[in-house]
């Protein structure tokens, strides 16, 4: 009989701008928060799943040695950025299901507020390169566009959301509606970095970074970590806390992960998984009580709203203008505030807040009667989503 | 013109990194041409530099083309993301779609046009301009 995975734990370290400590003391955090919340003990644990983008982070033998293990059944470094914030907790259930280990702990720690910046340049992200002679030398692909003064994420977002006004008629202010709404979710979250509340006005006068993204459509680097833990659906009875199961999951990766060479800039990998993952799971978007949809930038947002199918292609703004988005409305998106107020940890926050809602714990936030819930990870050419479930 | 000018003194913007694979772009810069990759067996042309075409298998090599294309999207930087761009700010950015393969974009900073002026779709072309901090010429593109 196939052994069935579930989540059983959830940890964080607080969520600021300058932490003061390693990736490693961030990591070892969240990770005993997650399995005291669990009921487990360290000693449990025979399985780990993280990812880092250019080694921002401590891998998963490093965070066993030092927590006390001396060896784990399984294990997963997975290089790359929040695209695959969600697929790293599917390989960690998929790892148990098939027996790999017993007690898998998945998490993402980093200081990216405080330490390396995915908005500069120090290390690149285009192509390989980095200081030489006293000057940046890009090689790889972005030897022909770090030249130009394009070589950060936002920019090729940017591009993308530019593509987007000029086919539906997209503004800034379809935009804003959507920072102003995760806004409004993080005043209810305690942990979220950003909790006053924003108008549509303060936003139209926020300072721009790369037109058409202002200060508040960009997220909010962060320092933190968050972890979670999972194990068997057997072991899972015996625990502290109601059990989350995922549904499904499905991925996908485009044109050799440069943003550039997508055809479609109105559409993001969103529009791959989605029809797959509600095909998978038999599932419909109006079956979803909450959505934790990654928002790097609200285009991002914006645009995977659209495909995943919560509204119609193009509708994205005015469904987070009409109430759509919020209590009340047709699904609840990001409650905590998202990458966009609660902090950016890499993603790997919305599934911590997905299994908090499923289990009740949400408090303040709390969506009523949650039981399945939407989760998104990943912008343009790649990314993954999945759907959770009150075990 | 808002070509960076950058002192001995200045911090210089970010550098190519030529392989041997991308060497012929910057050696068809360094003579004012803008040239871009093609199969030679089946006419395909390549966005990027590649071992192997991957539509046919065959092998690309540059072909330059006119310069001449229009705008696909761009963007209005107003952060510095890097040494050497401070004096241009805001500057923009755009993806260009060359007339010979409008199916490409092309990454390129713009110059001479006002960036509340700059439409998807406006004609533009390029030029070749000394890239302070080496040897290497860019190509920028400006009006038509
Ligand atoms: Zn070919």
């Amino acid at each position: 009989m196939k052994r069935e995975a579930a989540i059983v734990g959830i940890g964080r370290t607080t969520y600021s701008r300058n932490s003061g400590v390693s990736t490693l003391a961030l990591a070892r955090e969240a990770t005993l928060n997650a399995l005291e919340d669990a009921g487990l003990a360290v000693s449990d644990v025979d399985g780990m799943s993280s990812f880092a983008a250019g080694n921002d982070s401590v891998g998963v033998h490093e965070l066993a040695y030092s927590l006390g293990l001396d060896g784990l059944y399984y294990f997963s470094d997975t290089v790359g950025g929040g695209n695959v914030a969600a697929k790293v907790v599917a390989d960690a259930v998929w790892a148990v299901e098939a027996g790999a280990c017993e007690v898998a702990v998945v998490y993402r720690a980093l200081n990216s507020r405080s330490g390396k910046r995915f908005g500069t340049y120090a290390d690149p992200v285009a192509g390989r390169g980095g200081p030489v002679g006293g000057g940046l030398h890009v090689g790889g692909e972005g030897q022909f566009t770090a030249p130009h003064g394009y070589m950060v994420p936002g920019q090729w977002f940017a591009m993308w959301t530019q593509r987007h006004f000029q086919t539906y008629g997209t503004s800034n202010e379809d935009l804003g509606a959507i920072a102003v709404q995760y806004r409004a979710h993080a005043a209810n979250n305690p942990h979220a970095i950003a909790r006053a509340p924003i108008t549509m006005e303060d936003y139209h006068n926020s300072r721009w970074i790369m037109q058409p993204f202002h200060i508040y459509d960009c997220a909010l680097e962060a320092d933190g970590a968050c972890a979670l833990v999972v194990t068997t659906a057997e072991r899972a009875r015996d625990l502290k806390h109601r059990p989350i199961k995922m549904l499904g999951h499905i991925a996908y990766t485009g044109k050799a992960g440069n943003n550039d060479l997508w055809d479609d800039m109105t559409c993001m990998y969103s529009h791959f998984v989605g029809p797959r993952l509600w095909d998978l799971t038999g599932l419909k978007p109006k079956d979803m009580d909450l959505a934790c949809l990654y928002d790097c930038f609200t285009y991002t947002a914006l645009a995977t709203t659209e495909d995943f199918g919560f509204c119609e292609k193009g509708e994205g703004g005015r469904f987070y203008r009409d109430g759509r988005a919020t209590y009340g409305g047709d699904v609840v998106v990001n409650p905590h505030g998202g990458l966009l107020s609660e902090a950016y940890i890499h993603g790997l926050n919305h599934s911590f807040e997905a299994v908090a809602q499923l289990r009740g714990d949400a408090d303040k936030r709390q969506v009523k009667d949650a039981e399945l819930c939407f989760v998104s990870a990943g912008a343009a050419a790649y990314g993954s989503a999945m759907i959770l479930a009150r075990g | 013109m808002t070509e960076i000018r950058a002192p001995m003194s200045a911090p210089a913007p970010p550098q190519p990194l030529p392989d041997a694979l991308s060497q012929p772009y910057w050696d068809h810069a360094a003579k004012g041409e803008l040239a871009l990759p093609r199969c030679q067996a089946c006419g395909t042309w390549h966005a990027l530099p590649l071992e192997f075409c991957r539509k046919c298998g065959g092998k690309p090599s540059f072909q330059v083309v006119s310069g001449e294309g229009e705008i696909y999207s761009f963007l209005i930087e107003h952060h510095p993301v890097a040494p050497g761009f401070d004096g241009l700010m805001p500057y923009v950015v755009a993806m260009v779609s060359p007339r010979e393969a409008p199916e490409l974009r092309l990454i390129s900073r713009l110059d001479g046009i006002v960036p509340d002026e700059v439409a998807i779709g406006m004609p533009v072309r390029a030029r070749f301009v000394d890239h302070p901090g080496g040897d290497f010429k860019l190509p920028v593109f400006g009006p038509a």
